[in-house]
């Protein structure tokens, strides 16, 4: 990583130092070495402050819908990221040649709690490889699966290398298919016992509103769920299920399964799990793919004249 | 807060019957802001009507809600009644106590609970309402008829009587449409030439009437009373402006190619009209089947026109027109009987359809009239009609009956013991259905005078025999098997949309059934009329139906056009989507789901936002419901008015009053 690394620093000083970006988004130290935290770069020099390894976990396309108003964006990108800017695209909120977009191959996120957890003590480094993470802790140097070190998000991915890259460091990955397995299991519940599984979710809900700050596929200027018409203050279980069903179906059709909401969720609500279901149910009910792709016509976004027009009188359906 | 009335009707016994209305005025009097509340047998009638008015003055009424019928029965009505008086039509509100409660309800007791809730609702949308102004758009008083056969030349001709322009688009190089393959018509037995061909030349020379044949339909924008039309015309390779008709070049153009319009038992020219007495008359090429397109010599056509008019390098031509309404007169096709293979038809040449029974009956056809069978040209001495071939048949995907064909097929063997007296006619029916005037006496006769046999029951299968065709049935009235060894075998078969009838809808934003025909606004109050404003239906484009049927509602379309025309300008309903730019955030997910193409772009401030056409939106909602952000707005059903009537229908606890 630290030979991508050297070149993302390259070429965001490059682009600073040209104007041909006013600000290039990437990663910074946080307080804890395996806590980095997102870095805006707005002169030459802060882009050596970049830096790119296995615990930068946050998704960046989100940050672009602000930092564009100012002038042209650089960012460096994951698939996930990659997914989020196409989002923005096709929904019109950026336009392409505002962007810059530095592309990375990403084989997962080290999620710090779960590999301290797996490693017993701290772990300062890690590399992903294959099926195994190696932890790297101050007294050992050890291999674990997958599933004991990495975000739950990354575990599902499909997409490891944006599409949308000026330039790519590093090879690509080809994209494979979304694991929608762990839908299955809910699907499986009666339903009364579904309805507590997800009312014992939802009841934890803080309403940080936070799984919206982050996603990219909620990009709109003035968001209904701020409206008192819609949702009301409090936080009683009816306006936690109002909340969480209008947020899920506002992004049905449009997530992009980057999994940035759950990874932003404080209280740990599965809502990767919510949105992979109305993928699934979309999939198979629509046939488009998933997760489905901005820019392709979206399967609830669209008026189709061939629709058999089953509900009215005496139509086909009725 | 506003100062509501709730008004009540009985509807007779309709609501009254299942609903205690006196329980729900009292209960709509005690609800808040309404300030009076009656009810009354029929609210619809001029008393009832004028109930309304009196309460809107004397109570000072600031909205009204009528628990009744079904707003699409009488939301006008009621409208109308309060503008009389002075209110702003929109604020009337109706509560669907008829169709969605007494009429699917028995329970007394339940129904007037739900039917107070209903009212609680419509009261708690009053509250929140606006006054709406109606739209006024302008009108261009010129129609465009699609379509040339007896329904589009009615409607036509009856439109340019009254004093306006007519644009008139044929797809055939002539006029006449379906009705030019017939031979005669029934009751009358008149034949169908004799009606038709005076009807085309005097359309064609009508002032007021722009033919445009050999044309079609590409594009429709805009709205009623401005609607643009794209027609583009398809290359003749011939110059009609100076062609004279003279016909030589048919005469000695040396390729014979079968004819569809004789139904392909006759011969037609590369180049010609499809029958003599075509208007406008005027050939074209068949490029598809003439030598010099195919090999680049001949040009026979070339040499022999005396005027120079055979212009290979023609091209297609577009041009734009701006029209007030539309009239689609498109017509019907006849279903390709192929896939009944039991029938054997397409596989012994002596199994054909109704239609090419029509040619061998036509003095024009390829037979000059006289009834010879395909095979070897021999004068039929038996004959099989067999009708509902592909029509009330819902396990082949038609449960509909196609309704010409009982009457055509009666005709049919009338005409053939005509032609064949010593010749028997059998027919083989579900049932007869003769309603109409003279029908029914019609049919009688061929049974009595021409002798057809009549026998009730589905054919199993049709093989041949030698030279003959063995038809076996049952005769359900007898119970027995029937066998007739026939010389020919006629199909009725089923009427259906054109083959590209849902791509014409779809740019002209019709609705079709699961068939393809085209749906009217209302199957009985407004059958010429489409959910599209400014687009009327005339003839079998919306349903099978005969030339007598098809004329009238021409006429009943072009009366719908001449009173649109009669406007100086067009009033139209105010609820339409309106955007909020604020809020919006220039996604443009609203655009795809618009089926009116009514969303465009516009610049304000720094950003793009969305922006409605009001002449183009017809009020759907698809957009109010697909924005997220709440930008989009529907006039009149805004998510405020909407939201309070779920939550009065939420907060209702069940007792009534």
């Amino acid at each position: 990583m630290s030979d991508i690394q050297a070149r993302l620093r390259e070429i965001a000083r490059r682009l600073l130092t040209e104007g041909h970006v006013r600000v290039f988004i990437g990663f910074g130290p946080g307080f804890e070495a395996n806590r980095p935290v997102p870095f805006f770069a707005a002169d030459p020099d802060a882009a050596d402050r970049l830096l790119l390894d296995e615990f930068c976990a946050a998704g960046l396309a989100r940050y672009v819908l602000e930092e564009v108003r100012e002038g042209p964006v650089g960012l460096v990108a994951r698939g996930c990221d990659g997914l989020g800017l196409e989002r923005l695209l096709a929904d019109h909120r950026v336009a392409r040649e505002q962007l810059y977009v530095v592309g990375v191959s990403c084989r997962g996120v080290v999620d710090p709690d779960r590999a301290c957890a797996a490693a017993g003590e701290e772990v300062r480094a890690a590399r992903v490889n294959g099926e195994t993470v190696t932890l790297i802790t101050p007294t050992a140097e050890r291999s674990f699966p997958r599933s004991a070190c990495l975000l739950d998000k990354c575990l599902r991915c499909q997409d490891p290398t944006p599409r949308i890259a000026d330039v790519l460091l590093g090879e690509a990955i080809p994209p494979g298919e979304r694991d929608l397995a762990h839908v299955d299991a809910v699907e499986r519940m009666p339903s009364d016992e579904r309805y507590r599984f997800w009312a014992r979710q939802f009841e934890r809900c803080l309403r940080c509103l936070a799984c919206r700050q982050v996603c990219p596929a909620c990009n709109c200027v003035s968001c209904s769920l701020d409206r008192p018409e819609w949702l009301e203050r409090g936080t009683g279980l009816a306006e936690q299920f109002m909340f969480h069903f209008t947020r899920a179906y506002h992004v049905a059709g449009r997530c992009v399964a980057c999994g940035e909401c759950e990874r932003a969720c404080p209280a740990g609500i599965p809502l990767g799990l919510l949105n992979d279901k109305f993928m699934k149910d979309l999939r198979d009910l629509f046939g488009v793919a998933a997760p489905h792709r901005p820019g392709d016509v979206e399967p609830l976004g669209k008026f189709c004249p061939d629709d058999p027009e089953g509900w009215h009188e005496g139509g086909e359906g009725t | 807060m506003p100062r509501i009335g709730v008004v009540v009707c009985w509807c007779g016994h309709n609501i009254a019957g299942t609903v205690d209305v006196t329980q729900v005025t009292a209960a709509a009097a005690a609800m808040p802001g309404v300030v009076y509340a009656e009810d009354y047998k029929y609210v619809c009638s001029e008393p009832g009507q004028d109930l309304i008015r009196r309460a809107i003055a004397d109570k000072r009424l600031d909205a009204v809600v009528v628990a009744a019928c079904s707003p699409s029965m009488h939301e006008a009505t009621f409208r109308q009644a309060a503008a009389a008086a002075g209110l702003n039509p929109y604020r009337v509100e109706i509560a669907n106590v008829r169709e969605q409660c007494s009429w699917v309800h028995r329970d007394r007791e339940e129904a007037t609970v739900k039917a107070v809730a209903l009212v609680q609702a419509m009261v708690a949308k009053a509250r929140r309402e606006e006054p709406l102004e109606a739209l006024r758009l302008p009108v261009t008083r010129r129609a465009l008829v699609i379509g040339g056969g007896i329904a589009g030349m009615q409607a036509a001709m009856d439109i340019a009587d009254a004093g306006y322009q007519v644009l008139l688009v044929e797809r055939e190089p002539n006029l006449g449409g379906r009705m030019a393959q017939l031979s005669e018509t029934f009751p009358t037995l008149d034949c169908a030439s004799c009606i038709l061909t005076p009807r085309t030349a005097e359309v064609a020379r009508h002032p007021r009437i722009e033919l445009l044949t050999y044309s079609e339909v590409r594009e429709v924008a805009g709205y009623v009373g401005d609607f643009r039309v794209r027609i583009a015309r398809k290359p003749a390779y011939v110059d009609w402006d100076r062609c004279i008709g003279c016909m030589l070049c048919q005469e000695k153009c040396p390729r014979k190619v079968p004819s569809p319009f004789e139904r392909d038992m006759g011969f037609k020219k590369a180049i010609g009209v499809n029958f003599p007495q075509a208007v406008p008359n005027r050939p074209v090429i068949d490029r598809e089947h003439c030598t010099y397109f195919e090999k680049g010599k001949c040009q026979v056509c070339v040499r022999v026109c005396p005027v120079e008019a055979v212009d290979f390098e023609q091209r297609e031509t577009v041009r734009e027109e701006a029209v007030g309404a539309i009239v689609v007169a498109t017509g019907f096709d006849v279903l390709a009987p192929a896939e009944f293979g039991e029938y054997g038809y397409g596989r012994y040449p002596d199994v054909i359809d109704s239609l090419a029974f029509e040619r061998l009956n036509s003095s024009s056809g390829p037979t000059g009239g006289v009834i010879r069978r395909p095979s070897d040209g021999r004068v039929p001495r038996e004959v099989v009609f067999i009708q509902c071939v592909g029509s009330r048949d819902p396990d082949r995907g038609r449960g509909y009956c196609s309704k010409i064909c009982c009457m055509y097929t009666a005709k049919h063997a009338m005409l053939y013991r005509h032609k064949v007296p010593d010749g028997q006619a059998y027919v083989f029916y579900m049932d007869v259905r003769a309603g109409g005037k003279g029908y029914e006496e019609f049919v009688q006769r061929t049974v009595e005078q021409a002798g057809a046999l009549y026998l009730r029951g589905r054919v199993a299968r049709v093989y041949p025999e030698g030279d003959r065709m063995l038809v076996r049935g049952v005769d359900t009235l007898s119970g027995q098997t029937v066998e007739v060894a026939a010389d020919l075998v006629v199909l009725a078969t089923a009427a259906v949309p054109r083959g590209d009838a849902r791509e014409l809808a779809q740019l002209l934003k019709v609705g079709t059934d699961a068939h393809g025909f085209y749906n009217e606004a209302h199957p009985k109050l407004r059958p010429v009329e489409t959910m599209t404003r400014g687009i009327f239906l005339a003839g079998a484009v919306q349903a099978p139906r005969d030339i007598s049927e098809t004329v009238a509602q021409a006429s009943g379309a072009a009366s719908k056009v001449l009173a649109l025309f009669s406007q100086e300008e067009l009033v139209a309903d105010p609820l339409v989507a309106v955007v909020d730019e604020t809020r919006c955030a220039g996604c443009f997910l609203c655009r795809p789901v618009c089926p009116y193409q009514a969303i465009s772009t516009r610049v304000a401030g720094n950003r793009e936002v969305a922006t409605v056409n009001p002449g183009l939106c017809q009020g759907c909602g698809a957009c109010a419901v697909a924005c997220r952000s709440g930008a989009m707005a529907l006039k009149g059903f805004t998510d405020e008015q909407i939201l309070a009537e779920v939550e009065a229908l939420c907060l209702r606890t069940g007792s009534p009053g």
